[in-house]
């Protein structure tokens, strides 16, 4: 469903002289509909800029990321036009990001479901959706409508899962979703992305808690010295 | 499911707007490698230059730019407020996109601007007659756009107001006495009397005290999830930009220097501009 050949990320620092920082050279890997691949390495070596490169937040500096789309089309991530990034995004690929960037004077519940409506899901239906998974990870209704600034660092971090799994959508990456969590909310999300995934989600997520990636990951991809090899766990 | 439509709304091509009569020079002698859109041969002002560009339906295009990039000069030349140097401008709802709107008689320009498109300024003045009540405003705009019966006017003219939440007592009080906040909220409720499938938003919270920004944000945000209308924001404020836009487009002495996933702006900023402007954020 995804294939990423010969993959490279390189920052050319306009107003730094022109300095180049290259975090990512010659990856290749690929990843089967419904499995869930498993990224490590130790800090800096670019896991979070390899998913960011795969959600084009990062533009590729070389390679190719071929994605299999639900409707049976071959597009090329890393060099396909930002419209069709856009549609993809809207419909198919998630991405829960290392830390919640707080959206001003929205609720809790609206940021939530909101990730609903481009799925034409009822308003009703969105808010039931999100208090569901608010009630599984722990997050007090108190809350529910209140502006996530106020929320600690766990609540948030629980708040961006809710939103990246809310929609279910055919790929989903996850840049190390489950630090910061305290014991039973790390089960509880460790148990909701298993689900996800029986019912077909390929995911690809970055960990560094070696013991949490063999409950989810099917394949280990290690990014090491800027090489990588696959192994099963 | 919302149906995203893969033909442009609005598609853009080659637009230039020059102030003065030009030179060969204008165009090898200004840019972003020289800082300047004046040219220093005959002293003319290349405000624009062979700008490109496609919305899509439902998609909020950001520009962004520092003063005198050009930025306000794009969007007038787009509501016809200016006369465009050369290029060509298509909207998907005018004819089925088959003609360059910036060749049409003058007649079928107002037409779009009072059937297709709506705008809303920085400057009130700009957009609102200050002297006639709000209600009045509207009304100008619906009347404009050939409603004619009073009742019809009227009932609009207040769901119009209360979607942009103003106080209905205000209907009948002149923008001028209205706060800046407010006399804002009024541009936006008369923009979008004729439900434009394209609005344009130049600087609209420049010059607002953060709060009342803040307000006129979160409701142009709502106006737009709700009607799913394509829009063009206009601003120099990269919070206003993350905020509202999917894409973006940086321009620099009227030249289009990068166009982008607005995410992608902001963390992976391609051309040194862009760098600088991002790294200038607070």
């Amino acid at each position: 469903m995804l294939k990423v050949e010969n993959l490279s990320k390189e920052f050319t620092m306009h107003i730094r002289g022109g300095k180049k920082i290259v975090t990512l050279s010659d990856i290749s890997f690929q990843v089967r509909k419904g499995e869930f691949l498993g990224i490590t390495g130790p800090s800096g070596i670019g896991k979070s800029s390899l998913l960011k490169c795969i959600y084009r937040t990062y533009l590729p500096s070389g390679g190719n990321i071929w994605y299999l789309s639900g409707e049976g089309e071959m597009v090329n991530l890393a060099t396909v036009d930002d419209h069709k990034i856009l549609e993809l995004r809207r419909s198919e690929i998630g991405y829960v990001a290392q830390f919640l960037h707080v959206i001003p004077r929205v609720s809790a519940l609206e940021v939530v479901s909101s990730a609903l409506i481009t799925q034409g899901v009822e308003p009703k239906a969105r808010e039931e959706r999100a208090k569901e998974l608010f009630r599984r990870l722990g997050i007090p209704a108190s809350l529910w409508e209140m502006y996530p600034s106020s929320f600690s660092g766990g609540e948030k971090q629980r708040l961006n899962i809710i939103r990246g799994l809310i929609s279910k959508p055919r790929l989903l990456l996850l840049d190390e979703p489950t630090a910061s969590l305290d014991p039973v909310s790390k089960r509880e999300v460790i148990s909701l992305i298993q689900e996800l995934k029986k019912e077909g989600t390929t995911m690809i997520g970055v960990f560094h808690d070696y013991e949490t990636l063999m409950k989810l990951a099917d394949t280990q991809l290690d990014i090491n010295l800027k090489k990588c090899k696959e192994v099963c766990v | 499911m919302i149906a995203h439509k893969r033909e442009p709304v609005l598609s853009v091509r080659g637009l230039s707007k020059m102030y003065g009569k030009g030179c060969p020079s204008c165009q090898t002698l200004t840019g972003p490698e020289f800082n300047n859109n004046v040219c220093p041969v005959c002293s003319s002002i290349l405000a624009l230059h062979d700008i490109s560009f496609d919305l899509y339906e439902g998609e909020i295009l950001g520009i962004v730019g520092e003063s005198g990039s050009g930025k306000s000069s794009l969007v007038q030349c787009l509501y016809f407020d200016q006369d465009a140097t050369s290029g060509e401008v298509y909207l998907a709802h005018y004819n089925e996109g088959k003609d360059n709107v910036l060749n049409i008689p003058a007649s079928k320009k107002r037409y779009l601007r009072n059937h297709l498109m709506g705008m809303v300024y920085q400057n009130p003045v700009l957009g609102l007659k200050l002297n006639i009540s709000s209600g009045g405003n509207i009304a100008e705009k619906l009347l404009a756009a050939d409603l004619y019966i009073y009742e019809e006017i009227r009932e609009r003219g207040k769901k119009l107001l209360e979607k942009t939440e103003i106080p209905m007592y205000y209907m009948d009080e002149i923008p001028k006495k209205l706060s800046g906040g407010m006399q804002q909220r009024v541009q936006i409720a008369k923009a979008l009397a004729n439900n434009p499938p394209l609005l344009l938003l130049d600087e609209v919270t420049t010059g607002l005290d953060v709060s009342v920004q803040a307000r006129v944000l979160d409701l142009i945000k709502a106006l737009q999830q709700e009607l799913q209308i394509s829009m063009i924001v206009v601003s120099h404020d990269l919070g206003v930009i993350r905020l509202l836009t999917n894409r973006t487009l940086v321009l620099k002495n009227g030249r289009l220097v990068e166009v982008g996933l607005t995410d992608q702006i902001m963390e992976d900023p391609q051309h040194a501009y862009s760098q600088l402007l991002v790294h200038s954020m607070l």
